[in-house]
């Protein structure tokens, strides 16, 4: 209510009300009351396709544009309302990510995906090594189309949700965000080497899921 | 393995070989590798502007009002129509 005060008060100079958050509003034309049924659907999309929870991804829309309301000042303009809403959307995302998978890191869950790794400790082997289960199809429908389709990205992202819960993150870190792969360590805490393990299964999964759930589906 | 990892960073150039040489020999490998970059490109347009809405989803009623309410109490409603009639 400080704020507000300078707006108003006749002896405070131009350079008050330069720096005030209400000023940058007036400025930027911003306009927070419209937030929400702007933007919250997109963001609310966006933080649900990653978080795979909805009352995560409400809560992070809600954190988002509050932070965002104390932090008006930050939006130079220089971005569009919506880039801006969703930079600080991504940034709770990784802190939601990264605070979940240090307590997950000791759920057996985690590991169940290891069935997939024995057909691959021998890369030099040239014999068949996928076993009838696992070996990748024909598949039926065609990838292109699949891509119009709305059905096929609610298989995708079942699929994804699917998942363990580090390796959902790790995969939708590297993939939807396109973190480094440093990055994406950091906010697992883990290392490369279990970084490509964990990329490794999720792939095997995820392709198995959507050929499954989609591919060999008949039309 | 190593398929997974191309997708990932730069195979140096002996991996790039030895995967080059298996992949010509097996076919699920090679149907492997086409899938799994399908599913990076799918991935691509989920995240793509225009047709992220494809992907249908939106805030509940409850949600969209317990947000708006929650900005509310943060700046109340007065600070906006005094900015725009200042």
């Amino acid at each position: 209510m400080v704020r507000q005060a300078a707006i108003f008060d006749e002896s405070a100079g131009p350079s008050a009300m330069e720096h005030t958050a209400e000023a940058s509003t007036v400025a930027w034309n911003i306009d927070p009351g419209k937030w929400v049924d702007d933007h919250g659907d997109y963001l609310f999309r966006y933080a649900f396709v990653r978080l795979h929870d909805e009352c995560r991804a409400e809560d992070a829309v809600q954190e988002t544009l509050l932070a965002a309301l104390k932090n008006l000042n930050t939006f130079g303009g220089r971005a569009s309302e919506r880039t801006w809403l969703t930079g600080i959307l991504r940034n709770k995302i990784v802190d939601t990510i990264r605070k979940n998978c240090r307590e997950v890191m000791l759920d057996p869950a985690e590991t169940d995906l290891s069935d997939f790794d024995p057909l691959f400790e021998r890369d030099d082997e040239f014999r068949d090594h996928w076993s009838d289960t696992l070996s990748p199809r024909i598949w039926k429908r065609s990838p292109e189309d699949a891509l119009t389709e709305s059905e096929f990205f609610g298989v995708l992202h079942a699929c994804v949700a699917k998942l363990p819960q580090r390796t959902a993150a790790a995969f939708s870190l590297r993939e939807m965000d396109e973190l480094e792969t440093g990055e994406v360590c950091e906010v697992l805490g883990t290392s490369e080497s279990n970084f490509w393990v964990i990329m490794h299964r999720a792939r095997m999964s995820l392709r198995r899921c959507i050929e499954l759930n989609w591919f060999m589906r008949p039309q | 393995m190593l398929i997974s990892q191309s997708l990932d960073r730069r195979l140096g150039l002996r991996e790039r070989l030895v995967l080059r040489l298996h992949l010509v020999a097996c076919r699920p490998c090679e149907r492997y590798l086409q899938q799994s970059e399908f599913l990076s490109s799918a991935i691509d347009v989920m995240n793509d502007d225009e047709k992220e809405a494809l992907y249908e989803g939106a805030l509940s009623a409850s949600a969209r009002e317990r947000i708006k309410s929650a900005l509310r109490s943060a700046a109340p409603l007065a600070a906006f129509t005094c900015l725009f009639l200042g």
